[in-house]
């Protein structure tokens, strides 16, 4: 493969994984919000939050532009305060990204957060300490592995995204052109060569989250590749969280 | 001292208690979802009660008419967990530091040190807490409660999940932290011998209900309902129902149909519980009589020895009174034991003082107290 044909591999990583800090940087809180409070609008913060799931990527994406696009409400916004324009750069495919993955994380994390013991939480505060230092010291580090997990999930979905990445950031090659949209682009124009490279790639990336996902699940880390419903005997609800958040990206593809 | 009055609604179940306490160890006392732990829960403030006032001292931590809410954060509470709920993360030592943050440098050594020797956790400091013993975790919990100098102490069923040697250290333990530390500490209980082991007073709750409070002693000698003598454990319960005035007293006659006189009055025809305890009782031969003074006041009632149980240096023999259909109790020492000699089937009479017969007139009609037995 030539260093062109390598150009959406670096850029499927970097999409994703920018896209991946953004999740959880703007869905850790409500992950915490839905998990432990009870307020008006949870339900509807809490289906906002799934919906991008549910959608097909191609509705999505068609929102997405209605938003972003140069005659979208921000879009038009952004072109004439700033004369940026985010449709069809690389940008868009991170907001495309975001937008599309970063359910799992709130799902995944939000789940991690559940399970942890109320118990710990009201020790704690019974201890005199202050609810963000509760947060990043008794909950996150027992939730970690779920929260993790969540992390994986998002930046795979996030590495493989497609419908929602091609309205909103095209297929320009150098240039906006990611993997998925890439073999697309190859069997189109029938370079299977340049293909096979990509779906390799995919694949092993695939297969390794796989296997980190069980390693998150099952601490002791003797669990086969691919058995993701093996649940750890020290610690079955944890194990229940991660499969249940892995049933969610595979029943979404 | 703490005033608590706390309502709560929840699907299925309301709480409803009230109580005053002083510096002195209070246990709550009741069957599994009685709700003891919602009560300590409330006072601590990990949940928030629907009604009612919670104050120490003179510093009010919840009223729902005056809006007023302290967070856990600012009760200065302690709290021993069930499950102890240890931080799995961290170690015995960062553990008992854990609320010690507006504590300064040395002072905070000085606790710890002193916290981790008066619970002999010295040498474990670096531990996690899956790596301890239940006694040793059950410590590092009691510690880190301890640590910042809480108010009050609330303890949560603390000796469910340690065998009964560590329990015996363990209460030791609770009795030392009442006397050093002079706080109020609140004991969550469904086992009758931890109340009475420990506490200076005991309320007894259940379906969240407050049934009685009140001295243990008081408590275990004179329960005011059937419910609370079945929940504090009391083994001889003799329905029964008042018949003709007898000297300062009146004499019952129990379902059974055995005579008591008691030295309660109650018009006839009330129904009325009797509560006997089986270390007040005797056992005699089947001709035998009680002399000297006490004769006069001991009621005798023939029986059938059914079983013969030792406990040790204690034994349990359970009669059939000859009247039918009930069933006495009675607790012999080994001496007493080894004299009498009671073996089953053998016709015997049991020596009841009339001074050991507790009685309180029935909170149930007759027909539904057997319904309350069942529960």
């Amino acid at each position: 493969m030539s260093s062109s044909d390598l150009f959406p591999v670096f850029l499927s990583l970097r999409v994703s994984t920018i896209a991946t800090l953004i999740a959880i940087a703007v869905g850790i809180a409500p992950a915490w919000l839905l998990a432990n409070k009870r307020f008006p609008g949870r339900e509807l913060l809490d289906a906002l939050i799934t919906l991008p799931v549910v959608l097909p990527p191609s509705v999505l994406g068609y929102y997405l532009l209605l938003a972003i696009g140069r005659r979208g409400t921000i879009g038009a916004w952004l072109e004439h305060t700033f004369g940026v324009r985010v449709v069809f750069t690389w940008q868009a495919a991170v907001i495309a990204a975001v937008i599309a993955a970063m359910p799992l994380f709130v799902r995944a994390a939000r789940g991690a957060i559940e399970q942890v013991d109320p118990a710990f939480v009201g020790a704690a505060r019974t201890l005199g300490r202050s609810e963000p230092y509760i947060f990043f010291r008794v909950v996150l580090p027992l939730a970690w592995r779920g929260v993790l997990a969540g992390v994986v999930l998002c930046w795979a979905r996030a590495l493989g995204e497609f419908g929602a990445t091609l309205l909103v950031a095209g297929n320009i090659p150098g240039r906006t052109q990611t993997m998925a949209i890439a073999i697309y682009d190859a069997v189109q124009a029938q370079e299977m060569a340049r293909a096979n490279g990509l779906v390799l790639i995919l694949t092993g990336i695939s297969v390794m989250v796989i296997v980190l996902l069980n390693r998150l699940a099952a601490p002791s880390g003797n669990s086969l590749a691919g058995d993701v419903h093996r649940l750890a005997p020290r610690s079955p609800r944890r194990a229940a969280a991660v499969k249940r958040a892995a049933g969610e990206v595979s029943g979404e593809r | 001292m703490l005033r608590a009055r706390i309502d709560l609604g929840l699907e299925e179940f309301t709480l409803d208690v009230r109580f005053a306490m002083q510096n002195e160890v209070l246990a709550l006392l009741g069957p599994s979802g009685s709700g003891k732990t919602l009560t300590i829960s409330a006072i601590a403030g990990l949940v928030r009660p629907h009604g009612g006032r919670i104050s120490f001292d003179s510093e009010t931590w919840f009223d729902l008419n005056r809006r007023i809410w302290l967070r856990p954060q600012d009760r200065r509470v302690g709290i021993v967990f069930q499950n102890y709920a240890l931080f799995p993360h961290l170690s015995v030592r960062a553990n008992v530091e854990f609320g010690l943050h507006r504590v300064g440098g040395k002072e905070r050594e000085m606790r710890v040190q002193s916290l981790l020797a008066e619970m002999r956790l010295q040498g474990l400091e670096q531990r996690k807490p899956h790596e301890l013993s239940g006694g040793q975790q059950q410590r590092v919990a009691l510690a880190r409660a301890l640590a910042p100098r809480p108010r009050i102490l609330l303890l949560d069923e603390p000796f469910s999940a340690v065998d009964a040697t560590v329990r015996i250290r363990l209460l030791e333990l609770v009795r030392e932290i009442n006397a050093v530390y002079r706080i109020p500490i609140v004991l969550v209980t469904h086992a009758i011998e931890e109340a009475y082991a420990l506490a200076d007073r005991m309320a007894v709750l259940e379906q969240g209900k407050l049934l009685q409070i009140g001295r243990t002693e008081e408590v275990f000698r004179q329960p005011v309902s059937h419910r609370v003598a079945r929940i504090v454990g009391t083994r001889n319960i003799l329905n029964g129902t008042a018949r003709a005035p007898a000297g300062e007293g009146c004499t019952v006659v129990t379902e059974g149909g055995i005579a008591l006189t008691i030295p309660q009055p109650y018009p006839a025809g009330t129904a009325v519980t009797l509560c006997i305890r089986p270390s007040r009782l005797d056992i005699l031969t089947a001709t035998g009589a009680i002399r000297g003074e006490s004769r006069s006041t001991t009621e005798l009632v023939p029986a059938v020895v059914e079983r013969v149980h030792s406990t040790g240096d204690r034994y349990e023999v359970r009669l059939r009174p000859v009247p039918g259909g009930e069933r006495l109790e009675v607790e012999l020492s080994g001496d007493a034991f080894a004299r009498r000699r009671p073996t089953p089937g053998g016709e015997v009479r049991v020596a009841i003082p009339r001074e050991v017969i507790h009685s309180f007139k029935n909170e149930y009609p007759a027909q539904r107290l057997e319904d309350a037995r069942g529960l």
